[in-house]
């Protein structure tokens, strides 16, 4: 994120310091959680799977899964130690992962470290391939859920969840692909739930996956980490072409509101305060 | 430090507010105008230089090195011989961005940004490796026998602006390191690397090669990466932008950093072990200008 939020978590008196602050984004813990408009540190995007998940897909999302299909394309779900390490590294990592998030100028989201330790046992690959090559590819892992979560409402008793970790293609068309199919191949494997976490920020080019995700969410659960710990945007001073997810109770009623630019950046508030008013979204650890 | 708070563009308003909660934590702080710095100095920050900067003379006088430091770049040079490495040093605008692209920037730099976990000047995304186009940089490309690519290095051509009092330092234009990699099965080479480029640079007239602009503090892990550079160095330079930078170390002190004194810069560690080993370092490759 381009916006620097200054940390005063170990400040003596964090209120009176944020006040004296009104000029940062600041993360803080205190006793006392201020009135203004808070962020939660992750936004969990669940989307409930079936077979027949492609029923859902938008028309064009199909199309072009027909188109890939028919040209010879294949997808799979596998287990991530059906391929070695090191040919994970050199066709996923390096020639997916790495290329998807420099072109979308992203931090390092994963190093090399972090994906090796990601392919432990159980975890699966989900990959489009096509020509024998892997053009588009998705990490699935088993999902741990939090007590809160588990006995939540949105979440009612899941048999299987998958946290729905990274996803790299060749380009748009192609991860659009894989994430038409996905849902339907995961359910093909017993899965039920799918779940993404996100940050509550976007930098550009990261809001249309947004907007393409809430399309298909059945829920959303935010995640404020613990009472008192604070992220507290400032959303007077979100720089151009950024975005960032706010949620704000008044009344004891919640509502989103999106800072940002553009058509996208209105659609994603649209969404979520639909899911909002339909009783999908829920809070852990406000 | 790593729970630093970084405050940038301080204002004269907020000073209060940063001594606050500099009492816990590291606070970083950018301030445009010097009497909010006197303000922080009054409150027990030190001002730091805005950057710190090891060169190397061109072409490289490895019989000038000490014993272990001339043995270890004549074995790294060996091994370049022996593995008939070759290198090219061009303009980065003479390249096609297309074979830039696909043969150097991802499969040598982005890997090897990505294994390392670093991100030298956010050149771990391509926009910023794209601008490189529109600035006068160039790169350094080595080949193995086959011709194929095996490591490279990005160097831009920069006005030196030092004025720091008491402090020699190269003046005019110089090569600037920005990153250099290897594929994974060469990392041994950086410093045939190092020779190789001051020899090149020497052949384009020029007199240093810099290593790369550091952050004027160190992380544990990088104590070492700076200790490598000031033992190769011939000169170690410091930069002041208009921009000031001051900090003060909360309980988890940075374990070095440089300090800018009113009689010049200062090496400070948290052992002193550690503060005479770069203090030394330095004022070697300074040649007593510290």
């Amino acid at each position: 994120m381009t916006t620097a939020i200054t940390s005063i978590a170990d400040a003596k008196s964090p209120l009176a310091l944020a006040e004296a602050l009104p000029n940062r984004h600041l993360h803080w813990r205190a006793d006392v959680v201020p009135a203004a408009p808070r962020s939660p540190y992750f936004v969990d995007v669940w989307t409930r799977v079936r077979e027949d998940s492609l029923e859902d897909c938008p028309a064009e999302d199909l199309a072009e899964l027909e188109r890939f299909v028919e040209a010879g394309g294949r997808l799979e779900i596998c287990d991530a130690a059906e391929y070695s390490l090191q040919w994970s590294l050199d066709h996923l990592f390096r020639e997916l992962m790495i290329r998807e998030f420099a072109d979308r100028d992203l931090e390092q989201p994963l190093t090399e470290a972090s994906f090796e330790r990601c392919l432990r046992p159980g975890v699966w690959l989900a990959i489009a391939w096509s020509n024998d090559v892997p053009v588009a590819m998705a990490i699935l892992q088993p999902c741990g859920l939090s007590k809160q979560e588990a006995d939540g409402a949105i979440v009612e008793r899941i048999a299987s969840t998958r946290d729905r970790l990274v996803v790299a293609a060749r380009d748009e068309r192609l991860r659009r692909i894989l994430l038409a199919a996905l849902p339907a191949m995961s359910a093909a494997h017993g899965v039920c739930w799918l779940r993404a976490r996100r940050r509550p920020w976007a930098v550009p080019g990261e809001l249309n996956a947004w907007a393409h995700e809430l399309a298909h969410a059945s829920g959303l659960v935010l995640g404020f980490r613990a009472p008192g710990d604070v992220l507290l945007f400032r959303p007077e001073l979100v720089r151009a072409g950024e975005a960032i997810v706010f949620f704000v109770s008044r009344l004891g009623e919640l509502s989103a509101e999106v800072t940002g630019d553009g058509d996208t950046a209105s659609e994603v508030c649209r969404l979520l305060n639909g899911l909002i008013l339909e009783g999908k979204v829920r809070s852990v650890g406000l | 430090m790593s729970r630093l708070a970084p405050l940038m563009q301080l204002r004269e308003a907020e000073v209060s507010a940063v001594d606050h909660l500099s009492e816990t934590a590291s606070v970083l702080a950018y301030v445009a105008d010097s009497d909010t710095g006197d303000r922080l100095i009054q409150k027990g920050f030190v001002r730091l230089p805005t950057s710190v900067e090891c060169l190397v003379s061109a072409p490289l006088d490895v019989a000038s090195y000490g014993r272990n430091i001339r043995r270890s770049l004549l074995r790294a040079r060996t091994h370049w011989d022996e593995r008939r490495f070759n290198l090219d040093l061009q303009p980065l605008q003479a390249t096609s961005p297309g074979w830039f692209f696909d043969k150097v920037y991802y499969p040598i730099f982005a890997s090897a940004f990505y294994r390392q976990a670093i991100s030298p000047h956010g050149l771990q995304k391509r926009s910023s490796a794209e601008a490189l186009f529109e600035r006068d940089v160039s790169l350094a490309v080595v080949r193995d026998a086959g011709g194929g690519v095996v490591g490279a290095a990005l160097l831009e051509r920069t006005e030196v602006q030092r004025a720091i009092p008491g402090v020699t330092a190269p003046t005019g234009r110089i090569l600037e390191g920005l990153a250099h990699a290897f594929v994974e099965t060469h990392q041994d080479l950086r410093r045939a690397l190092y020779v190789e480029l001051a020899a090149s640079v020497a052949r384009d007239g020029d007199r240093y090669l810099s290593l790369g602009r550091d952050m004027p503090w160190f992380e544990a892990p990088y104590v070492g990466v700076v200790e490598q550079k000031l033992r190769l160095a011939n000169l170690v330079a410091f930069e002041q932008a208009p921009t000031r930078l001051y900090a003060r170390w909360g309980s988890e002190a940075t374990p070095a950093f440089v300090e800018l004194t009113p009689s010049g810069p200062r090496w400070r560690a948290g052992s002193t072990d550690l503060q005479e080993r770069l203090s030394g370092l330095a004022a070697r490759a300074a040649g007593g200008c510290m």
